[in-house]
């Protein structure tokens, strides 16, 4: 494998010395271009209690192309798919080379916080969400109950 | 790696202090003399040397580097000389030395003498200074003059320089002139079409008119406007009997080219010495020189990187057009209208890449104005296609194309005539040449239509390479679905965005 880029190096070793209040991102042992990440449901959004982990990986072409960020935790939100994708705009056409793995953890605690209907991933939780937004918030509650309670995260 | 490969692009910065140099002294314009002379001789020494050669009384004689005069006393090491630089000289007329011949003809007060003004104390500076024009002078004229004055010319001239003023003030020696030594700190850049790499360059003047560089200037420049093909600035030639008063200003790479043309280094404004040792924003190492964007916080980007970013956006088409400064680069940071401003530094990608860029700026810059590209094989020409009906006539290939369907030219409904082009070909009447080009056309035609499919907002054939199923146009930012080939909509986020 070729040498791990500086800027990679550094910004493990920012995240490890300096991490960002409810988000861990620990690079893979094996492989220090893939970060094993857990995000703290933010509090009072409904995933508020919960731990949700994901995989962050940086492909070749980091920073000059967008990491690749997938929720492995089952999550009930209208910007995040069964399967875990997201939809963030940065992750995709809005990416710059001057953003950062803490920069786009960040975006994703983010919405969690500010679930956006309007523009969906999963058109079913979306229209939940309009239609009925406190059963929705009910059903993302139960979800993290039932999927993202710690020790669920630690059994993994 | 990243060190080695941006420290070889710079590695002929000239830092050499030589004992002897040999100096060209262009004199009245047309006689070429060589001066053999210790680094550690003055001015005055120079003169002596010229004078005697030339036949003439070295106190008529001037010396002149840049539209500025040369001091007697100063020393030949801190003119800034290089091993090639050429000075040009010139008399006074005799009459000016008969009237005063006691007093050494060379003045600091000569622009009083011409009634001419001399702000910034360009003429004005003390005898140990030497005279190199730098960055730093313009740095200097920049925070002594009036910054409303600035920016009523360009409000982003220099908005690089404004980011450096806490360290400057601090460290910038007093007068621009003080800064001897041409160290990279005050180092002008340019792409040196010759040696096809940066390289560190030297601010040159001549007359406009007559292209000599026996000429003063009234003031120093102090912005990057006033080096443009559009400076204010003013001042009087001193070859023979020209009359001109416009100076142009231009840089020379400082290696040493036969033959140079005026017009092969192409200044970086942008590019310089990173001598506050900051980080790159994206590989955030400290390269020793980088490029600054012109946002408030000044971004900083090193060349390699640059490279990076440049051909990930070229080939990402991601390059944005400018109103003022074309089709360029935005700071990766995201900053308002912070560009690059000067299309050479995308020589930095080196000329394949400039060419591609060059070509897409052309194409971007007629997508833009309602035009459309030729479809014709190879071509690509940017047209303008006048009138209502469908026939578009290239006028570079002779190609013949509908402007509805791209494709060639025919009667009736595009839809029909993608129909038409599945039957027999015994259907077809047949000429045989053409029938040998339609074959290669149609087999062409025929990968294409495989592996593309057209955008339905421009119809440009559009490759998926991997991803989710939502497209964005690069050429015309219409949002489409790979699998319905229409506007994307909420049905394909729902159904199929990742094509499950």
């Amino acid at each position: 494998m070729a040498g791990l880029p500086r800027r990679i190096i550094k910004e493990t070793q920012r995240l490890m010395a300096e991490p960002v209040a409810g988000i861990t991102a620990i690079p893979d042992e094996q492989n220090a271009r893939y970060f094993h990440v857990v995000v703290a449901g933010p509090s009072q959004s409904p995933y508020e209690g919960g731990l949700f982990k994901l995989e962050l990986f940086l492909p070749e072409e980091y920073p000059m192309s967008a990491p690749k960020v997938r929720f492995m935790t089952k999550i009930y939100h209208p910007n995040i798919d069964k399967l875990g994708r997201i939809c963030l705009d940065i992750l995709k056409d809005k990416w710059s080379p001057a953003l950062q793995i803490r920069t786009v953890l960040l975006s994703i605690q983010a919405l969690l916080s500010a679930p956006n209907p309007d523009d969906p991933l999963d058109n079913s939780v979306a229209e939940h969400w309009k239609t009925n937004e406190k059963s929705a918030i009910d059903q993302a509650r139960q979800w993290t109950q039932l999927h993202a309670k710690s020790n669920s995260v630690n059994s993994h | 790696m990243a060190t080695a490969a941006s420290t070889s692009v710079l590695s002929k910065v000239l830092v050499n202090e030589p004992e002897q140099l040999s100096i060209v002294v262009r004199f009245s314009g047309n006689k070429i003399y060589n001066v053999n002379i210790s680094s550690k001789d003055t001015i005055s020494d120079l003169k002596k040397a010229v004078a005697h050669i030339a036949n003439v009384s070295p106190r008529t004689l001037n010396l002149v580097l840049t539209g500025q005069l040369l001091n007697d006393s100063t020393l030949l090491q801190d003119c800034g000389l290089g091993i090639h630089t050429t000075l040009h000289a010139f008399c006074w007329s005799d009459n000016l030395v008969h009237e005063s011949p006691d007093i050494p003809a060379q003045k600091p007060q000569l622009f009083q003498e011409t009634d001419h003004k001399a702000p910034h104390g360009y003429n004005s500076r003390d005898e140990s200074q030497g005279n190199q024009i730098t960055r730093d002078c313009l740095r200097a004229a920049e925070e002594t003059s009036t910054p409303a004055g600035e920016s009523d010319v360009d409000g982003n001239d220099f908005i690089w320089l404004r980011t450096q003023r806490e360290i400057s003030s601090r460290t910038r020696p007093p007068s621009c002139y003080r800064n001897l030594n041409t160290n990279d700190i005050s180092r002008f850049f340019v792409y040196c079409k010759i040696c096809d790499c940066v390289q560190p360059a030297k601010l040159r003047l001549s007359c406009k008119d007559c292209g000599s560089g026996a000429f003063l200037v009234d003031r120093g420049p102090s912005n990057w406007r006033d080096i443009s093909a559009n400076t204010e600035i003013i001042g009087t030639c001193k070859s023979g009997s020209c009359s001109g008063t416009v100076p142009r200003f231009y840089l020379r790479c400082n290696e040493k080219h036969d033959g140079e043309v005026e017009g092969t280094a192409a200044l970086l404004k942008h590019v310089q010495a990173n001598h506050k040792r900051v980080e790159c924003i994206i590989c955030s190492d400290v390269m020793s020189h980088v490029l600054i964007f012109p946002c408030s916080p000044g971004h900083v980007i090193c060349l390699e990187c640059f490279n990076q970013y440049g051909t990930t956006c070229l080939n990402e088409r991601r390059f944005v057009e400018h109103p003022v400064h074309g089709y360029t680069l935005p700071c990766p940071a995201g900053c308002l209208d912070s560009h690059i401003e000067e299309t050479h530094h995308f020589l930095l990608l080196g000329q394949e890449k400039y060419e591609r860029y060059k070509n897409f700026g052309a194409e971007e810059y007629v997508l833009q104005n309602g035009g459309m590209l030729c479809p014709g094989p190879g071509c690509g020409m940017g047209l303008f296609p006048s009138g209502e009906g469908r026939l578009v006539k290239c006028r570079e290939c002779r190609h013949e194309f509908c402007k509805d369907c791209r494709r060639e030219f025919h009667l009736g409904g595009c839809e029909n005539f993608l129909e038409s082009l599945s039957l027999a070909v015994s259907d077809l009447r047949i000429n045989d040449e053409r029938a040998v080009r339609a074959t290669w056309e149609q087999e062409a035609q025929s990968l294409i239509d495989e592996t593309t499919k057209s955008c339905p907002g421009c119809q440009t054939k559009t490759e998926r390479s991997g991803g989710c199923m939502h497209m964005i146009c690069s050429r015309c930012q219409t949002e489409w679905c790979w699998i319905c080939v229409k506007k994307w909509n909420r049905d394909c986020m729902a159904d199929h965005w990742f094509g499950t």
